[in-house]
Order: C-alpha cells, then structure tokens, then sequence
C-alpha cells in the first residue's frame, strides 16, 4: 500500500547538512499497522512527513497504493492536499478557533475532496461516535482534555475515509495510564476500519504493542524490519537488540562454530556462519536462570547477588560475576537468593545472541 | 506521468506577487532618492548624470551646521528620553508601586499623542515672544527679556526627548520582562544588596538592550521632523529633516529636488549603518532573555515610602509632555491674541474660533480626507502585511527572508524619504498620470512606510500559530488559500485588528509624510493646522488641534481597551 524506494531527504542548517532520511527502501502492506520506532533525530518524523507530502524528498520514489505521489527522478510531487491521506499530528493540530464538530467537517467542507452537507453531517457524526466524542461535537477544542483533543485529531484524519492513516508520536502528549488505554483504541480502530496505519513512535512498548510490524530506524537509515516478536528476540544487530529492551552484554572471541570465550568464560551456544571472530554474546534479563545451587550444565557461572529489586509483578537482581556486572529479572520470587550470598547464573544456549563487535 | 504544477497553484502566485511589488516600491523608491541626488534641475527636465549635488554640498558650510544641529539636537533627545524611559520601565517591572497599569496605559498611548501639538504647546508656554509663562514671568519680575526660550537647540531637543520617552520605555520594559529573575534572585539568595544587584546584575543584563534603545532614539531624532519642524524652523534652527523640507519649499526660488537627494541619501546611508550596532545590541540583549516557557515573576522591589517618589516623577512627567502643552494650546484656542491668564483674559476668553472654524469648508474637506486615509491605510497595510508574513513565515521559499528584510527597511529609514521620493515620481510622471498632489500619493507612501510596522505585528502573531495547524489542514485536502483565509488568519485575528488599528491612527496623527505631499485639494487635518501655524493663523491653529485631540481621545482609549483585553485571549489561544 505504502512503498518507499531509496528515499532521500536532507536538511541543510547553518552549519551542516543532515541527512535525516538516507536511503530508506520500505514496503507497508494493505491493512497493516506498520511502526516506525527509533531514537530521537533518527528521522522517522521526516520520512512521515515525506510520505504526507509535507517534506519534498530530493531523491527516491513514494507511491501509495497504485499512484506514484512523489518520484524526485520522475519530477513527479503530489501536495498532501491532493494524498487523500489521513495524519494525527504530535501536537495534534486541533483549531482552536473552532467547535470539535467543525474541526472534523472542515477538510469535507472546504477540502478537495468535497462532500455535500447531508453527507459532512453523517460523516462527522459517524467519526465522534467511533472516538466517543459525541457528547462534546458543539464544545470548542480548547475546553477539551488532552486525552480528548488527541481522539478529536484522530476523528478528523478518520472522517476523510482515507487510503492511509499517518501518525507522528500521538500518545507523547498523554500520561501513563491515558496512553495505554488510547493505544488499545487506536488498534482496535485501524483493526475495525481496515486502514492501513504509519505510525512514528520512539517507544518500544508502545511499538510493540501496537504493531504487525515495525522498522527499527537510526540516523536516517533502517536497521531491521520485522515483527515484533522477531525483532526482539533475533535482532541483526547489537543496536535493534538494545533498543527493544536491555540485555546483558559480554565481548568475546570465537573459538569455534559451538563456542566463544569471554571474561566469564567458555560460553556454548551457536555462532551464525560468517560471524567474525571478534563479538558480542548478548542475553537478555529476564532469559537468565538463577539458583543457589550450581546445576552442572553448560553456561553455568559463579556469582555474587549484589542487590535485589522489588517492583511488584517481577524482581530485578543485580549480579557480579568476575567483575561483570549483570542484571536478572523474574516473576518467581526465590526466597532462598539472599542480598551479599553467592550464587549461579545460567544462560540457555537457546537464549543467547551474537552480534559482531 | 504528467508534471504536478498545483505546487504553484493561483494563491500562491497572489500572495507572491503582492509581497514581491511592495518589496520593489520599497527598493524603489530609495533607489529614487539616489537617483534624484545625481540629477539636476527640475523633475522631468533633461539632465546628465552628475556629482553636482554632492560637491555642492560638501562646500556649503550650511551643511556641516545643520549636521551639528543634527546631532545637538540628538544627543539631547536621547539625554532627555533614555533616562526618563529607564527609570519607568525599572518603576513599572520591578517594584510595587501601585497602579502600574495606569502608568503603563498613560505611557503606551502617549506614543500616539500627535507630535506637533505636544510641539505648539511648548510654543505657547515658552515662546520668548508669545510663550504664556515666559509672559507671566517678565510681568511677574518686570524682566525686559524672556527668561526661558523653547526655540533653541536644547529646547527642541528637550520637547523631542518628551514625545521619545514612552518609546524608550517600551523597548527598555520590554528587555527588563524578558530578562530572567533567576539572575537577580540568585544574587539575593547570595547576599548581595538590592541596590547592589541592581547595579552590578541588573543594570549590566539590560546593558545591550539600553544600547539598543539609545541607537534607535539616535535614528528617530535624525528622522524627526514635527518638534523641528514647528519650533525650530521658524527660528533657523535646521536639522536633516527640516533642511530637506527648506529645499523642497523654499521661501523664494525653485525647489531644488537634486540638493535634497543628495541630503536624503546621506540619511539613507546614516539610517542603515546605525541598524548594524542596533541588530548587534538587540542580538546580545537577546541572550539574556528567558529562551521559552512562561515568564515567571520574580518577588518587586518594595518602594516603601518612595511609591511617591515614583509617582512624583511620572507625575511631573505626564503634566510635562502632555497636560501643560494641551492645556497651553487649548487657553490659547479661546482667546483673539495670546495672553496670560488674567481675569481680563478670562473674561474675552470665548469658543467664537470653533464655531468659525468648524464650518469652513476646508478644514471639512480635510477631515474627510484623513478619514479616507483612517480606512484605506490600514486595509491595504493589514492586507499586503498577511502576504509578506505569510511568504517569510509560512512559506519555505528561498529568499523569504531577502524579503523580510526589505520590508524591515522604511521602519529606520527616514519615511520623509519615501515622501521624497514619491513626491518625485509624481512629478517625473505627471504628464501622463495625474498623480502630483492627490490623495492617492498620500495613500501609497503611508502604506509603503507602515508596512514595516504590520509585517512586524503579522510576523509576530504567525509563527505563534503552530505549523502543524496548517499542515493539518493541507493533509485534509484544504488548499492554500482557504488554509490562510480559514484557518490562519481567524487564528491570528487580534494582530491584525491591532495593526489595523494601530495604522489608522498613526494615519490621524501623520505629519511628517503629509507635508511633503499635502496639495489644496489634498489637506489632512495635520497639515491643515501646519498650514495654519506657518500662515499665522496660531489661535485658529489651536482650535482644530484640540477638536483633533477631542475626536481622537475616544478613539485611543478604546482601541487601548481592546488591545489590552485581547492580549489575554491571544495568550489563553496559543
Ligand atoms: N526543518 C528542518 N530543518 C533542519 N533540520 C531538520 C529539520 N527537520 C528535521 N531536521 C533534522 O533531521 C534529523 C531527523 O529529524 P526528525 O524530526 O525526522 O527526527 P525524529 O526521529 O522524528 O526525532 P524525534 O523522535 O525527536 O521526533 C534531525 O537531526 C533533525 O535535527
Ligand atoms: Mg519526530
């Protein structure tokens, strides 16, 4: 629905040139949540942006669905006002000077895609039902919660039945607890409308959550595209690895297929074909097993538990062993680990990732 | 595939072209006053290239006096409107003292008060002939010559310093609002003295913005031709201003358009070279300022017992620059000839000049006209002001900010330059168009000066509307022009009424521009009573200044009123 073909755009500031999207190649099916997730200044808000047609790319192509909207090889560009697309914006853009229903009409109203007024009046109507906002269509916008004025942007990019829906960060604004309950909303939307969705975040809760699949993005460029799921647990690299959750990270050397020795020790486990023989052994937390007897089985260490941290639904342990620090997290509570006492740590072979270093 | 031209769809090209025309007027006209001072003889005649002008004025020692009249006359401005706008600015955001607001209000519209009436009444109270006190103290002590005498040097400079002290002290409150409390109370809560940090924090934080005022006052008194023109020309105290409007309607012989030019481009040069150290300062005083978020207030200075101090001092002020001038000018609007107050004066004191005055058909003609221009003025500016904001805040075109800078030009340059200048076009083409002496020419030159003021305000009032807002609108499908028209522009409706407003009484109170343009079937309630004044006629002069002011009292406090409450609802918006 979406694609994206060796994008480029660059900013240039006083000082430099930023190439804040390099060389994006992306695929965003129909009827697919995709994610965009990556730090600050990755660029994910520009290659939105692009793909509204609010940034003017110098190189690469968009097309969404059928329609080429912007080829910079081509000298093909379609402003966003003929995209036909939807977008909730970080700020949410809501107009201030307007009522929650006039600002859902406008775009029918005085848009380029035009609807006669029974029919601005249905749809408006049709959009603060699906968000709930029924109640309040003749309230000015400012006298909203920001909970409420982020649904009344997301009722207005949902009125015009757009092909594409376009997200920048809409949950920044909203607090804890709001966020999450907002996020199954807006799944649940895209879900019952078939939309197909871009959404920009730079959480990895909120991606994951959210998306079929998401593109890990940094320095303008995309590290990895994939599921959730296989994003956390087989990342390329050590940077995709670290940005859905912490791990536990060890430099080591290969010694063979089976085998590679860090400060730890031996460790077992199996090395892709082609890694090199400098690495990475990478484990995450809550991968690691822990007990105060040693088992005997291989991966198994020596440590000290140097702390323990109780957060209700899971404990964190930090771990010293051979001068290494390591974090552990569980949902079982051994109450025989004692703060100060020694213990094992183990690493299932099954668990660990190996990253060049 | 087919090329995509919507990019440069019609509104687009609208907004363009009115902002690129009034970029080149502005360019153009100060091109005219170079051009002007490389020519000789009248306008239209044939005349080569030639340096005339300027070797001319170089060997004239009449030049070197009025530039050292100039800069008397300056220095003594800004002496007299630098500290004065200080110490109220320091009053108003740093203490207590009370009803601040109405010293802020009496302050802020005091910039509106019309120039050359505050300059009348300095005439008829320190005239060393008619002046109402110098009179009273030659009877008082049997004095033979007048004590004081306003038509000097010092005395205009004196009278300027007045009318320039509420600038001052709005550029100067603004640098002291912005300026961040931390500063100011990490030095208490390290034990410095209030008086101490005042003088060692305070003062040296609002250094650059002070500079900056001084270098802005410096390019406002070269400029000034109202207080000069009233008071000194009479008398041959000519600066810069008033020597080019000597040149243009001389007592006897020709105008001599060439000899102004080369005077004007002098100012030009002048004008624009003193933006450098002013951008410098304003630059520094900047990085001083709180960068973002809302402005906290830090705990004001208790005055104490000097609240009255204080008070005194904006007291004195106030009967200065306005009360005893309008009184002066008012005593004198009742009398056949001016006197004393006496109780034989009182008793042939009569309103018999109003009621004479009223009905001439003139003076109706020339309301009339100030009220066309009251209307047509701020329209066009408000209206060329949103496409020139619009280009260099909205869009992302490539020389937006050429533009802006263009724009920025007739706000130091001497706007009796561009009268000047038009003046000068008018005759070039009056042979074909009909222009010379019209209201139209009064019209064009009042925009093309005031449209540094509204690109300011618009400038201002639209990078507060969030990007986002408008983008919004695009990705709905809503095309430019109805993104402006509907969305933009309601949102930042309280600049443009300000604007408007604010133009259509600069436009009441205009006299600089006028003169230099004003024909019999152009006059302005201003220029009618310059006529006046010049002609002799001083008591009916009086009449209509304060008719003038009685009108436009209302006016001033309203439109005050209205800013005032807007403020809050343009904060409560953003
Ligand atoms: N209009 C602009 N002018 C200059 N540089 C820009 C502009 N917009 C973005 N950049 C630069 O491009 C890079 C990418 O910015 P972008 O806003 O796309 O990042 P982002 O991933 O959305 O970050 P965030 O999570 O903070 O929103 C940054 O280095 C930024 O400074
Ligand atoms: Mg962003």
């Amino acid at each position: 629905m979406i694609g994206i073909h060796s994008l480029t755009k660059t900013f240039k500031t006083a000082t430099d040139t930023v190439r804040a999207v390099d060389g994006v190649d992306l695929q965003v099916k129909e009827k697919e949540f995709f994610v965009l997730l990556g730090l600050s200044g990755s660029g994910k808000t520009t290659l939105l942006r692009c793909v509204a047609g609010l940034e003017k790319p110098e190189s690469g192509e968009i097309s969404l669905g059928e329609q080429i909207v912007s080829s910079a090889e081509r000298g093909i560009f379609i402003p966003p006002e003929d995209r036909a697309i939807g977008m909730v914006f970080q700020s949410y853009a809501v107009w201030p000077h307007m009522t929650v229903f006039q600002n859902v009409a406008f775009p029918l109203t005085d848009g380029k895609r035009r609807l006669p007024r029974s029919k601005v009046q249905e749809r408006v109507v049709a959009a603060l039902e699906l968000v709930q906002l029924s109640a309040v269509a003749d309230r000015p916008v400012p006298f909203l919660s920001g909970g409420q004025q982020q649904r009344v942007a997301l009722a207005r990019a949902l009125a015009v039945e757009p092909r594409v829906l376009l997200m920048d960060e809409p949950l920044s604004n909203l607090d804890a607890r709001l966020r999450e309950e907002v996020r199954e909303e807006i799944r649940g939307l895209a879900k019952k409308l078939g939309i197909t969705v871009l959404y920009v975040t730079h959480d990895q809760v909120e991606a994951m959550a959210l998306a079929d699949r998401i593109a890990v993005m940094s320095e303008g460029k995309i590290l990895q595209i994939g599921a959730p799921q296989v994003l956390y647990h087989f990342p390329l690299n050590q940077s995709v690895g670290e940005f859905l959750g912490s791990m536990n990270e060890f430099a080591g050397t290969v010694q063979n297929e089976s085998c590679v020795k860090t400060d730890l020790g031996m460790v077992h486990c199996a090395v892709p074909n082609g890694a090199p023989t400098e690495v990475i052994v990478a484990i995450r937390p809550e991968d690691l097993c822990l007990s105060c007897d040693p088992s005997g089985s291989n991966n198994e260490f020596p440590a000290r538990l140097i702390s323990q941290l109780f957060l209700g639904d899971i404990t964190v342990y930090y771990l010293s062993a051979n001068e290494k620090k390591m974090r552990g997290k569980t949902t079982q509570v051994d109450r025989q680990l004692k703060t100060g006492s020694r213990v094992y740590v183990r690493f299932p072979a099954e668990k660990l990732k190996i990253f060049p270093r | 595939m087919k090329k995509n031209i919507s990019n440069l769809d019609w509104s687009r090209l609208l907004l363009l072209g009115v902002a690129g025309i009034s970029a080149l007027a502005i360019l153009g006209l100060l091109a005219m006053v170079v051009w002007m001072s490389l020519r000789t003889g009248v306008p239209g005649q044939p005349s080569s290239y030639t340096l005339k002008n300027y070797t001319a004025l170089l060997n004239d020692p009449y030049t070197y006096r009025v530039m050292v009249t100039t800069l008397i006359f300056s220095a003594v401005t800004i002496a007299v409107s630098v500290p004065l706008g200080f110490v109220f600015a320091w009053l108003i955001e740093r203490t207590d003292l009370p009803y601040k607001a109405l010293a802020m209000s009496l302050l802020s519209i005091g910039i509106l008060f019309p120039t050359f009436l505050k300059a009348m009444g300095w005439v008829f109270l320190l005239h060393p002939r008619i002046g109402v006190i110098n009179i009273f103290l030659m009877q008082l002590f049997g004095l033979k010559n007048a004590p004081l005498n306003i038509a000097t040097l010092p005395g205009i400079g004196f009278v300027e310093g007045l009318t320039l002290a509420p600038l001052a002290y709005v550029m100067i409150s603004a640098a002291l609002r912005g300026m961040n409390p931390a500063f100011v109370e990490a030095a208490s809560i390290h034990g410095v003295s209030k008086w101490r940090t005042l003088l060692r924090v305070e003062l040296p934080l609002v250094w650059p913005a002070l500079v900056s005022a001084v270098i802005w006052m410096l390019t406002v008194a070269i400029a000034a031709f109202d207080v000069p023109g009233v008071i000194g020309m009479a008398n041959n105290i000519f600066t810069f201003s008033t020597a080019i409007y000597f040149m243009i309607n001389p007592n006897e012989g020709l105008p001599r358009y060439g000899l102004s030019g080369a005077y004007g481009t002098i100012m030009v040069g002048l004008s624009l070279i003193l933006m450098f150290p002013y951008f410098r300062a304003l630059k520094q005083s900047h990085r001083y300022q709180i960068i973002s978020g809302k402005s906290y207030q830090s705990r004001p200075i208790e005055l104490g017992r000097w609240w009255l101090f204080g008070w005194g001092l904006l007291g004195l002020y106030l009967v200065l620059a306005f009360i005893l001038p309008l009184l002066a000018i008012f005593w004198v609007s009742l009398l056949p000839y001016v006197q004393v107050p006496s109780r034989q004066a009182f008793s042939v004191a009569s309103f018999e000049r109003y009621s004479a005055v009223v009905f001439d058909s003139a003076l109706l003609q020339a309301a009339w006209n100030t009220l066309v221009l009251m209307v047509a003025v701020p329209t066009l500016i408000v209206s060329i002001s949103t496409a020139i904001s619009w280009v260099v805040t909205r869009s992302r075109m490539r020389g937006r900010m050429v533009l802006d800078a263009i724009a920025f030009l007739p706000h130091p340059v001497p706007h009796l330059l561009f009268a000047l200048a038009i003046a000068y076009v008018a005759l070039l083409v009056s042979d074909v168009v009909p222009l010379y002496g019209t209201l139209f020419v009064l019209l064009a030159v009042y925009v093309i000066c005031w449209i540094s003021f509204g690109t300011r305000v618009l400038n201002n009032s639209m990078v507060q509307v969030h990007r986002e807002l408008e983008e919004a609108a695009q990705v709905g499908g809503v095309p430019t022009f109805r993104v402006l028209w509907k969305v933009i522009l309601p949102l930042i409706r309280p600049g443009l009424v300000y604007a408007w407003i604010w133009t259509s009484l600069s436009a009441y109170r205009e006299l600089t521009m006028a003169v230099f343009l004003a024909s019999p079937n152009s006059q302005l309630l201003s220029t009618y009573i310059w006529g006046q004044w010049h002609g002799g006629g001083l008591g009916d002069a009086a009449a209509i200044a304060v008719i003038m002011i009685v009108i436009m009292s209302p006016l001033v406090t309203s439109f005050w009123i209205y800013a005032r409450r807007q403020q809050h609802v343009a904060s409560s918006v953003s």
